[in-house]
């Protein structure tokens, strides 16, 4: 009986690229859940946006490179990337904004550093540099969390959408009518005032140890990356790290 | 003696693999009967190829030997059964690239009459030249799968000082059991085979390493090694890891020193070798049998009755899988060896060699890859998992240039070509086939850059001998000249003088 040949290994791989991808997007699903639940449909808007753009560049820019479109979508990078900068982008952001980002990170971050495993920085960070740094007044401009605050009208559903599609607030509505100092903002102006910190964490703004809704929402990225690090899909050295020099030098200087 | 996991290294690396033993493991080695046909290689092992000492048409009895081992490393072959030799002819060996080698093919009689052992001179070590010679005269190579010629390994080690034999058991690779069988069924042969090891040898120790997850292993060889009731022989547990039963690994493991890269365990003063080899030597100093049949797992889920089958050397492997209950619907693949380190072959016509130890038949759930191969996303997961602590990253990026100076410096070399990096790469590069290549790839540029600085080497001499001899012969015409000129010179003088006497006077 004859057979074909084949190379070693003769064992089925238990690791791939898409399946890393897809536990990367697992891991942040609680995450998005506790976005919308303080900040409404803000992050969906920008998954929406980011996620089209993302794909629609991927396909372009693999296009382009002439390689093969499907290989290149179906190892799910691309979506991750999109998932990041709706994550990392102002909930609410108008769509053209969330579009730059998006084909910034794909097109110009990734692929014109080559690609999947080429490029030097993390796509989604660039985009959304390229954004903060040519749209400044927009990406500070965060809605604040459902706190309970009786004078703020928040956006209604609809009202919501059309500002992502248009950029238009409804009549007698402004920017800063809706948006209100982030967390870190609110510390920085409290201790230029000389409050101390338990002072400046009174605000209503404040949860039980950092800002309302966003402690939650980080506390769930932190669940993810523990769930990441226990499937060994990533390793302890990079978060520690990254903790590490955040807080040496922040107790230090 | 009391099993011991002593204090071991740990290794670098390594995988736990899907174990797949028990599928094999759990019944009896079968005896398979002798084929209608041999195929015998005389090239099945590490070095020369044997030379035939028979020709068509001959008469063969079982254990004759066959082919005469050639040169410093080589190994003698016997003919598995009696019978008439019907071809010396070239016929592809069950190896990587297939390639032919000159097989001596016999058609057996079915008498299996054996030559009359007799004449052979029993041996227990202790004179270690009448010893190696039998083991040389026997054919007896490494069973653990690199075939080198034992009796030539030993001599070296010999030379060099050996101090520990250590008896491989490890059998670390998924689905192979048949180390495991053996030593389950032939305990006490093992340790008869280590103890002439360890005579011919002078070492002070002997070791038998088993991995930790063959308890019935463990138990028999307990058994045999409390018999014994020797100080200095130990048995030990060894954490089931693959590649732990890689030579060096192995090494490393037990005493904590790395085998230099390029070096040998005899350089650390110790002598490694399988199960399976000491028992051939065991069986060949007690029935003065030489090597004519191996144990052999046949396994994966395209065989009926997977289990442990003793072979004789030549038998084509379509009557071994005849045996084994035949294929089944899901054979897909036929690999000799394992399924990290094993070679795909495409004809079951080819024979069992000294070399086999897994007939693997494997199906669609191995073969079916649900994922293309991706670029290198640089997640170091090769590197985090690399027995030798190399840097499989670099080595890809590295191997297409084929360029020796990076490709040696950072070490390739020294891959064993485990597969332990394939195994885990998410974007399912075959690294141990790129590895495979590029050794070959700076093999070749390694000749030729020594054949280009030996003509280079010639060219210079030729050119300094013709300088020299341009020289000389300038030198000589010169003086030519010389004295010509002189001569010359004092002759029209001479003539002078004799014109101005003759006109004065």
């Amino acid at each position: 009986m004859k057979f074909e040949p084949a190379i070693t290994p003769y064992l089925r791989p238990a690791n791939g690229v898409a399946a890393m991808m897809r536990q990367v997007l697992f891991a942040l699903v609680p995450a998005a859940l506790a976005s919308v639940w303080f900040f409404g449909i803000g992050l969906i808007a920008n998954l929406f946006v980011c996620i089209a753009v993302c794909v629609a560049s991927e396909a372009v820019a693999v296009h382009l490179r002439g390689r093969s479109v499907e290989d290149a979508l179906s190892d799910y990078s691309a979506l991750v990337t999109a998932v990041l900068l709706a994550f990392a982008l102002p909930p609410l952001t108008p769509w053209w904004i969330s579009a730059t980002a998006s084909v910034f990170a794909i097109g110009v971050a990734k692929h014109v550093y080559g690609g999947l495993g080429f490029n030097l920085f993390n796509p989604a960070m660039v985009g959304y540099v390229v954004v903060l740094v040519s749209f400044p007044r927009e990406m500070s401009a965060f809605i604040p969390p459902r706190m309970g605050d009786l004078d703020y009208q928040a956006l209604k559903l609809g009202e919501s959408v059309w500002y992502v599609l248009s950029g238009q607030l409804p009549a007698g509505t402004s920017l800063d009518a809706i948006t209100r100092a982030t967390p870190l903002d609110a510390v920085r102006s409290a201790l230029a005032q000389s409050q101390t910190m338990a002072e400046a964490k009174a605000s209503p703004m404040f949860g039980d140890f950092g800002g309302r809704g966003w402690e939650w929402i980080n506390n769930f990225i932190a669940l993810g990356g523990a769930w990441l690090l226990y499937q060994r899909i990533i390793r302890w050295h990079i978060p520690v790290g990254v903790f590490a020099g955040l807080l040496i030098p922040a107790v230090v200087a | 003696m009391p099993a011991a996991t002593q204090s071991l290294s740990n290794l670098p690396g390594g995988l736990r693999l899907p174990a797949n033993k028990r599928l094999s493991s759990s019944t009896d080695i079968i005896d398979v009967e002798v084929p209608e046909e041999l195929i015998i290689p005389l090239q099945q092992h590490a070095g020369d190829a044997a030379l035939p000492l028979v020709q068509a048409g001959d008469r063969v009895l079982a254990g004759q030997r066959i082919g005469e081992s050639d040169g410093a490393v080589s190994a003698c072959v016997h003919a598995s059964s009696s019978g008439v030799v019907t071809a010396i002819e070239m016929r592809p060996l069950p190896a990587r690239g297939e390639p032919s080698v000159p097989c001596v093919v016999i058609r057996t009689d079915g008498t299996d009459t054996f030559v009359d052992q007799r004449a052979t001179e029993p041996f227990d070590g202790s004179d270690p030249v009448t010893a190696l010679r039998q083991i040389q005269r026997a054919g007896i190579v490494g069973l653990g799968g690199a075939a080198y010629p034992t009796a030539q390994k030993i001599t070296n080690g010999y030379q060099a000082g050996i101090e520990t034999v250590i008896l491989n058991g490890v059998e670390c690779e998924s689905y192979i059991s048949c180390d495991d069988r053996l030593m389950r069924e032939q305990a006490r042969a093992v340790f008869e085979g280590g103890q002439i090891l360890r005579r011919i040898v002078t070492a002070k120790h002997l070791i038998v390493a088993v991995e930790s997850d063959k308890a019935e292993a463990l138990e028999a060889l307990r058994l045999a090694s409390d018999a014994l009731a020797d100080e200095s022989i130990s048995i030990v547990e060894v954490p089931t890891v693959y590649p732990s039963g890689g030579e060096d690994q192995l090494v490393l493991l037990l005493t904590g020193q790395e085998v230099p890269s390029g070096g040998l365990p005899s350089d650390l003063k110790l002598l490694v070798q399988n199960v399976g080899t000491a028992v051939a030597i065991a069986e060949l100093a007690q029935q003065a049998l030489p090597l004519i049949s191996r144990i052999v797992t046949v396994t994966g889920e395209g065989v009926e009755r997977p289990g442990n089958y003793r072979i004789r050397i030549g038998t084509p492997i379509a009557d071994v899988i005849r045996a084994a209950g035949g294929y089944n619907d899901s054979a897909l693949r036929l690999i000799m060896g394992g399924p990290m380190t094993g070679v795909a072959l495409t004809d079951d016509a080819l024979p069992v060699i000294k070399a086999c130890n897994c007939l693997l038949v494997t199906g669609p759930a191995v073969h079916i890859s649900p994922e293309p191969r991706r670029t290198c996303i640089r997640c170091g997961e090769c590197a985090e998992h690399c027995p030798v602590r190399l840097l499989p990253q670099t080595l890809l990026k590295h191997a297409p240039s084929e360029d020796i100076g990076p490709l040696c410096s950072f070490g390739l070399d020294d891959c064993i070509e485990c597969g332990c990096c394939d195994l885990v790469c998410p974007s399912h590069i075959p690294l141990t086939q790129i590895f495979r290549e590029a050794k070959q790839a700076v093999r070749i540029r390694t000749n030729e850059r020594l054949r280009a600085d030996r003509a280079k080497e010639r060219f210079e001499a030729h050119a300094t001998r013709a300088l020299e001899q341009s020289e000389t012969k300038a030198k000589e015409l010169d003086e030519k000249r010389q004295i010509a000129s002189s001569a010359a010179i004092d002759a029209i003088i001479a003539r002078k003088k004799a014109r101005q006497k003759d006109s004065d006077s």
